[in-house]
């Protein structure tokens, strides 16, 4: 009902019907102890990741312990679980209060919670068994994928839903940031995930190859933006002014860092792809793109940093203020390595090593860590109506928090400069100085147990945060919800103008979804222009008819390759340089990985390139390599995978991958999909002769998944099988 | 290799497009957040954060 109901007589907000609400804090609680419970989980994982490469006894000869099962582990319950939750947390907060409206639907907010934390469990039960995507960050498979559209629309609808039946006709920054989060997180996991089944969880990605790599780094550089950046400042830009006591610095600098941060995110992806078979005009757009983020970076940090401005003297007792310090130090200091990474000369040198690990680090704990850490320790006495159990323990928790992530952060550039150095180095002759990989590697362990000690106090801190907590609310209660009051807003088409104000932008700020729509318009520009292109580039290079697709037993391999995870910590992709040409041969080709669903380019080398390892090594090397490393190179920190020995290959299950494959272009025949279980166990039956030629005595080896691992490595850098 | 692809490639227009349509909305959104009629607007919506309790 409004309260002045003439149509012609101009109104103004203040002549909206009061009504009274509460805000549904309950929700906010519930994702505060989501976002401590995966916290946990996601460091400790991270904590045995890292032991596991300076010690790898800890890969315990077990499959869902093994480093390349881990890590995805890792990856996904910091990005997903621990950070994911600690946004819901201050977006149910904070929207709920800078909108003055409750969330539109509990319902939804519960579906949210409890699919999400649903997703979680299913993702991390299913990465250990090893169903994955094999692609970074987007590792689940299929069905989860489509869990998560599900709930993502569900925290959709209940965002704009709120959003629309506001009490506070002007949107504030933080909200922007979070639309575009919302609305572009949904693009890149649709867009990205995109795959045909092979079975209940196993799929294969409807791109290949270049395109494949062009698409998830599209996707994965923009999940740092959308996900562990733009939500993460939105909740900067609610909770520092709100702890500070004072308006953000400059609210024009905030719509400037927001558009140009939307805007220009989007186009840097390729910078993950430098020196690589990416064309180079598309490595050029995102170096550019990269160094320009530079800009709207800084102006956010330094504008979260100035609202401080006049409190600085309250950092010594208030221990909140001084994680906002610490975490927007570390946001300027990851956005300026950021582009300085993505320099061609420099990342040439930085990566596939520690140094890029360096850098996320810097982003995460030090970043999105120290943040949450923030918001926790100033939601958590609130909604529990009490006091910090102690600020003591609060100083505590930081100190260990910064130099745990600074000792991490020391560790693993001094590893990452070191090695990629190493790689690089030449001597007197032209010859590589360390042609042996392994010297490369055993120099940096020391630095891997120092990194251990880094992340030790990191988790360390936030057990004692943990403690901290568990008291604070211990000795809080939940009261029954404030109610509060507040004016329906009075519809735009009945707002007079004076009311309005004669600026567009008004109108602009007044409609959340022509907001949201030029939001998408700005994503989609630069996704548009980055990965059309990269898609249509077989029309301009059509597909090398003298590359064979794989045998079926070289495709089950492929498949052993990725449910290990093997890409965690070997590339496939050679870049141009003078100095892999001679470690490993010449540069990779996009028509070597034109049949690569998904593409295993990868993007970290603990251990060498495997691009051409194929036929390097006898099948005996591997058979041998693959049960104990240490049997071929004894300073080796590689897992043992004693099972691929003893586990049987389905070779009825080949038909239907071939199949699939031939769905999404690859040119099988009816008769090679008809005959794959047949063709496999020949090809199967050969290696196994050479192996027992070698002395295996195994009276079932020709059943064994190993003979698909090995007829895969060997086929890989070979225009076809050499040894059918 | 990359020059290989370059030779195929007939699309780097594109880029330019892009690059030009990020300048034009990049100096359209500065002569729109530095209009001197915004003022009031930002100090009301600055002090939102600063209104609730919590």
């Amino acid at each position: 009902m409004i309260a002045n109901p003439s149509i012609n007589q101009p109104l103004s907000d203040q002549d909206g019907v009061m009504e009274t609400f509460t805000y549904d804090d309950r929700i906010v609680r519930w994702f505060a102890y989501a976002t401590m419970a995966w916290g946990l989980i996601a460091f400790l994982a991270g904590l045995i990741i890292a032991f596991q490469l300076a010690f790898w006894p800890l890969n315990l000869d077990m499959p869902w312990m093994t480093f390349g099962r881990l890590r995805p582990l890792h990856t996904n319950a910091a990005i997903f679980a621990f950070a994911c939750n600690a946004v819901f947390m201050g977006i149910y907060h904070s929207t709920q209060r800078l909108l003055k409206a409750r969330m539109y639907s509990d319902w939804l907010s519960q579906i949210h919670f409890w699919g999400w934390q649903l997703i979680i469990v299913v993702g991390a039960i299913t990465l250990l068994m090893g169903y994955t995507t094999g692609k970074e960050y987007a590792e689940l498979e299929w069905p989860i994928d489509i869990a998560i559209t599900v709930v993502w629309v569900a925290f959709a609808v209940n965002f704009f839903g709120t959003l629309f039946k506001r009490r506070e006709r002007h949107i504030y920054v933080a909200i922007w940031f979070y639309i575009a989060t919302i609305v572009t997180v949904a693009i890149l996991h649709i867009v990205n995930s995109l795959a045909l089944p092979v079975s209940f969880l196993q799929s294969y990605p409807v791109y290949a190859g270049v395109q494949d790599a062009l698409v998830q780094w599209w996707y994965g550089h923009n999940a740092v933006a959308f996900v562990l950046t733009t939500p993460f400042l939105g909740l900067m830009y609610y909770y520092v002014p709100k702890a500070a006591n004072r308006p953000v610095y400059s609210y024009r600098l905030s719509i400037i860092h927001f558009w140009a941060l939307v805007f220009m995110y989007i186009w840097a992806g390729p910078h993950h792809l430098l020196n690589t078979a990416l064309p180079e005009w598309a490595q050029t757009v995102g170096i550019v793109f990269s160094i320009m983020l530079w800009a709207p970076s800084w102006g956010g940090m330094i504008n979260g940093l100035l609202t401080l401005r006049g409190a600085w003297d309250r950092l010594r007792t208030e221990p909140v203020l001084k994680y906002f310090v610490a975490a927007l130090t570390f946001y300027g200091m990851a956005t300026f390595e950021g582009p300085l990474l993505s320099i061609r000369a420099v990342n040439a040198l930085s990566h596939y090593t520690d140094w890029t690990i360096a850098h996320v680090h810097g982003g995460t704990l030090g970043w999105n860590g120290l943040l949450t850490f923030a918001i926790l320790y100033y939601l958590v006495p609130r909604l529990w109506n009490t006091k910090l159990y102690s600020n003591k323990l609060a100083d505590a928790h930081f100190w260990l928090a910064v130099s745990g992530t600074g000792i991490y952060m020391l560790s693993m550039w001094a590893a990452g400069i070191t090695q990629g150095l190493m790689w690089q180095a030449l001597n007197a002759e032209g010859q590589l100085t360390y042609p042996d990989f392994i010297v490369t590697v055993t120099r940096i362990v020391p630095l891997y147990w120092v990194r251990g000690i880094g992340g030790t106090l990191f988790l360390l801190g936030f057990l004692v945060m943990l403690w901290n907590m568990y008291k604070t609310i211990q000795s809080g209660q939940i009261e029954t919800p404030k109610v509060r009051q507040g004016r329906r807003l009075v519809p735009l088409d009945r707002l007079g103008a004076d009311h309005m104000g004669d600026q567009p932008h008004r109108v602009l700020e007044g409609l959340p979804m022509l907001f949201s729509v030029l939001t998408v318009i700005a994503v989609l520009i630069g996704s548009v222009i980055s990965i059309i292109p990269a898609l249509t580039v077989q029309e301009f290079l059509p597909a090398d008819k003298t590359y064979r697709p794989y045998t079926p037993l070289e495709l089950a391999g492929r498949d052993i390759y990725v449910r290990e995870g093997c890409y965690t910590c070997h590339s496939q992709m050679i870049r141009v340089s003078l100095d892999e040409t001679m470690r490993y041969g010449p540069p990779s080709k996009l028509a070597e990985s034109q049949y690569d669903r998904p593409f295993q380019w990868g993007s970290k080398r603990t251990g060498p390139d495997l691009a051409r390892v194929g036929q390097k090594y006898p099948d005996m090397w591997h058979y041998r390599h693959m049960n104990n490393p240490r049997d071929i190179v004894p300073q080796s920190i590689m897992p043992n995978y004693p099972w691929l020995l003893s586990d049987s290959l389905d070779f009825e299950a080949l038909g239907n991958k071939l199949q699939v494959m031939q769905t999404l272009g690859v040119p099988y025949s009816d008769a090679e999909i008809i005959g794959a279980s047949q063709q496999a166990q020949e090809q199967a039956a050969g290696v196994a002769a050479r192996l027992r030629e070698g002395g295996v005595t195994d009276p079932d080896l020709e059943t064994k998944e190993i003979l698909a691992l090995i007829a895969y490595l060997q086929r890989m850098g070979q225009k076809e099988s050499v040894q059918p | 290799m990359k020059q290989e692809v370059l030779a195929y490639f007939h699309m780097p227009q594109l880029s330019l497009l892009g690059l030009w349509i990020f300048v034009i909305f990049f100096v359209l959104m500065l002569g729109w957040v530095f209009s001197r009629l915004r003022r009031p607007l930002y100090q009301h919506l600055a002090d939102l954060p600063l209104g609730e309790d919590t």
